[in-house]
């Protein structure tokens, strides 16, 4: 009850005149940066922390935390709309997203990802307000151990990626691996494969790899048809089918649930929580052949689980002052930068703060909803230039883009190869979703095992004696015994019916 | 089964992949002062890749689980390889003729393949100089000169 009275205190404080005004800025500007490729929510969060120091305290977190959740609502839109992941987390939306906007379903994509984040953020502001503390004290018992075994529960979750050969999709799950080490060693400094090149010591660039793999590789798969036959595919109406709804608010649902459990979770960022859902989604379908195709609860799952992720990945942050990921990481340093100290006491030395920021985060949530429903016409009627002027004007922005994220050639060239690359994967059927993923987390899970190992006394049994990392690989290790037995009884079944014809 | 060729070629080329990662992760320490070194991820890493290639390759010559999507022929692979060589002469253009006419050049090739050249100019010719202009006045970056 208390809470609740604080929380219609924040309304107060939230919806004065500048905060509003704050909030609406933040969250616009969360949009752009999801929709530019190149600028993630890490970067666009940082560079406009200098324009918060003339700002109260309260104003400015509004404000960073928008671009925070924002950037999960724009990153849906390239990513739907020319196959190019707006920031990390939307790789998983990627898949059946753009298929969707393939069949002219741009609008339904874009819709239901909206709809879905909007639920997924509110119920996670929610929780954080209501249960927020109790919940964050589970945080603090993760350590590398946990981390790693995290990483490892969200490598599982890759079997939903993988096409007709598991084989393949380790491959492409290796080969991501393999990319994320170039560069400089996060614990060493030792610089690794770069083969005497300059450019690679910081390793390869998220945006080229993605940009590569999946935009440029899907223009040239693209250009095997005719493309004067091309026709541009029909806005086939703006919101889902009716027959959608409802698998859609399931995923939703379960989306929310996964997202928000993963937010709490140090290491496990918004990534392993789109993937998780979107592997759940897939197991759950009654026809998981659509998967891939243009399956709507390929959309609304994952981007949900992000949108709930990063509201959820708050709550740690304010009550105990650790931050989940890179993003919340910036926004703990604007906190103390501001002379807020994040912790247990939050709620109670600064409830005016605290409950102004959570009641802020609706008011954003709902601010970027109403953005985003009624722009999903203009997004629409831009998937529907006709192919052959929108591949050339895609390419070069792409092309421009990917030199201004470090004004270097070099990157511009890497990102054509890749997206030769990325063609003959996808002939080949590896999947380049998978090798993202792990090129994503690659350096996470080196860094959790190596510091795992560090301080461990009994060398890999680390893992297995720490009750949460053991029940977490234990619960990782059960899901994929049971895809395999799964696997094996579908190759089975099929083996018979065919004898059986 | 659809033709393994391709699945051969390419398991064979990420076993050489994994084979120059490997031998390259034995130039870095595999033991570092308190356990593992930055050799010991990317050895045990290249290590699988390799065995996983090895795999791969047995698959593709058995004909099992491959790939079947077609390989493009014709008017689809000339289209592909047109745009393929435009985008490899944009990149090595750049550096001397600078962005806004490199970027001209290569709308320009691209896009008279469907329309007539009178209309391909048209943003052939505005969108390089409006991205220059977005990017230079609203993000500060300049994109590269001329330079001769």
């Amino acid at each position: 009850m208390d809470s609740f009275l604080s929380l219609l205190h924040g309304f107060e404080t939230a919806l004065s005149g500048w905060n509003l005004l704050y909030c609406l800025l933040g969250v616009t500007i969360g949009m752009l940066v999801g929709i530019l490729p190149g600028l993630g929510p890490v970067a666009g969060t940082a560079l406009l922390i200098p324009v918060t120091f003339g700002m109260d305290p309260v104003s400015a977190i509004i404000m960073l935390a928008g671009i925070y959740y924002g950037s999960m609502y724009g990153g849906t839109i390239t990513s739907v709309l020319i196959n190019v992941p707006g920031e990390t987390a939307s790789v998983i939306t990627c898949i059946d997203g753009h298929q969707m906007a393939k069949q002219g379903r741009a609008g339904a994509a874009l819709g239901i990802a909206a709809i879905g984040s909007f639920i997924g953020g509110v119920t996670a502001i929610v929780c954080l307000a209501l249960i927020g503390p109790v919940l964050a004290n589970l945080a603090l018992k993760f350590g590398p151990p946990e981390f790693f075994a995290i990483m490892m529960f969200g490598l599982v979750m890759l079997i939903a990626l993988v096409g007709k050969s598991v084989i393949r999709g380790l491959v492409a799950a290796a080969i991501g691996l393999l990319l994320s080490l170039v560069g400089m060693d996060p614990i060493t400094g030792l610089v690794r494969f770069n083969f005497g090149q300059t450019a690679l010591l910081d390793g390869f660039d998220f945006t080229i790899l993605a940009i590569g793999l999946f935009a440029f590789s899907e223009i040239l798969i693209s250009l095997e048809q005719s493309i004067e036959s091309m026709k541009p595919a029909k806005i086939g109406g703006l919101m889902p089918r009716r027959d959608e709804w409802k698998p859609s608010f399931k995923a939703i649902g379960r989306g929310t649930g996964i997202g928000m459990m993963l937010g709490l979770i140090p290491g496990a960022s918004a990534i392993i929580a789109s993937l998780m859902s979107y592997t759940t989604e897939k197991r759950l379908a009654k026809d998981p052949s659509r998967f891939g195709k243009g399956a709507i609860e390929g959309v609304a799952g994952p981007e949900t689980a992000n949108n709930a992720h990063s509201g959820a990945s708050l709550i740690p942050l304010f009550t105990l002052g650790l931050p989940t990921s890179p993003t919340v990481a910036v926004i703990l340093s604007a906190f103390i930068l501001h002379g807020l100290t994040p912790g247990p006491t939050l709620f109670t030395k600064n409830p005016d703060f605290t409950w102004g920021v959570i009641a802020s985060m609706f008011i954003g949530n709902v601010i970027l909803l109403i953005m985003n429903l009624p722009m999903i016409r203009l997004w629409a009627k831009i998937a529907a230039i006709p192919y052959k002027l929108l591949y050339p004007l895609i390419l070069i922005v792409t092309l421009t883009g990917t030199y201004a994220v470090n004004r270097s050639l070099w990157d511009v060239a890497m990102t054509v190869f890749f997206g030769i690359v990325g063609y003959f994967f996808r002939k080949l059927d590896i999947p380049i979703a998978a090798i993202i993923f792990t090129f994503v987390l690659g350096s996470q899970i080196e860094s959790s095992f190596l510091q795992s190992l560090a301080t461990s006394q009994n060398g890999m049994l680390i893992f297995f004696t720490r009750p949460i990392s053991s029940t977490i690989l234990g619960i990782a290790i059960l899901v994929l015994l049971l895809s395999i037995f799964s696997g094996i009884k579908n190759k089975r079944m099929k083996i018979a019916s065919d004898v059986e014809m | 089964m659809s033709r393994p060729i391709a699945g051969i070629i390419a398991s064979i080329a990420i076993l050489g992949v994994s084979l120059i990662f490997l031998f390259q992760s034995f130039q870095y320490p595999y033991r570092g002062s308190y356990g593992p070194g930055p050799g010991f991820f990317p050895t045990w890493m290249s290590g699988i890749l390799l065995v996983l290639s090895l795999l791969c390759l047995i698959e593709a010559l058995r004909g099992k689980n491959q790939s079947d999507e077609p390989w493009p022929v014709g008017q689809g692979l000339r289209s592909l390889l047109y745009v393929l060589g435009c985008l490899i002469a944009y990149v090595f253009l750049i550096r001397y003729l600078g962005y806004i006419v490199t970027g001209m050049i290569f709308l320009f090739l691209l896009l008279i393949r469907h329309y007539k050249w009178y209309i391909a100019l048209i943003p052939a010719v505005v969108a390089p100089l409006a991205l220059y202009y977005l990017f230079r006045n609203f993000l500060g970056i300049l994109l590269p000169e001329f330079r001769f």
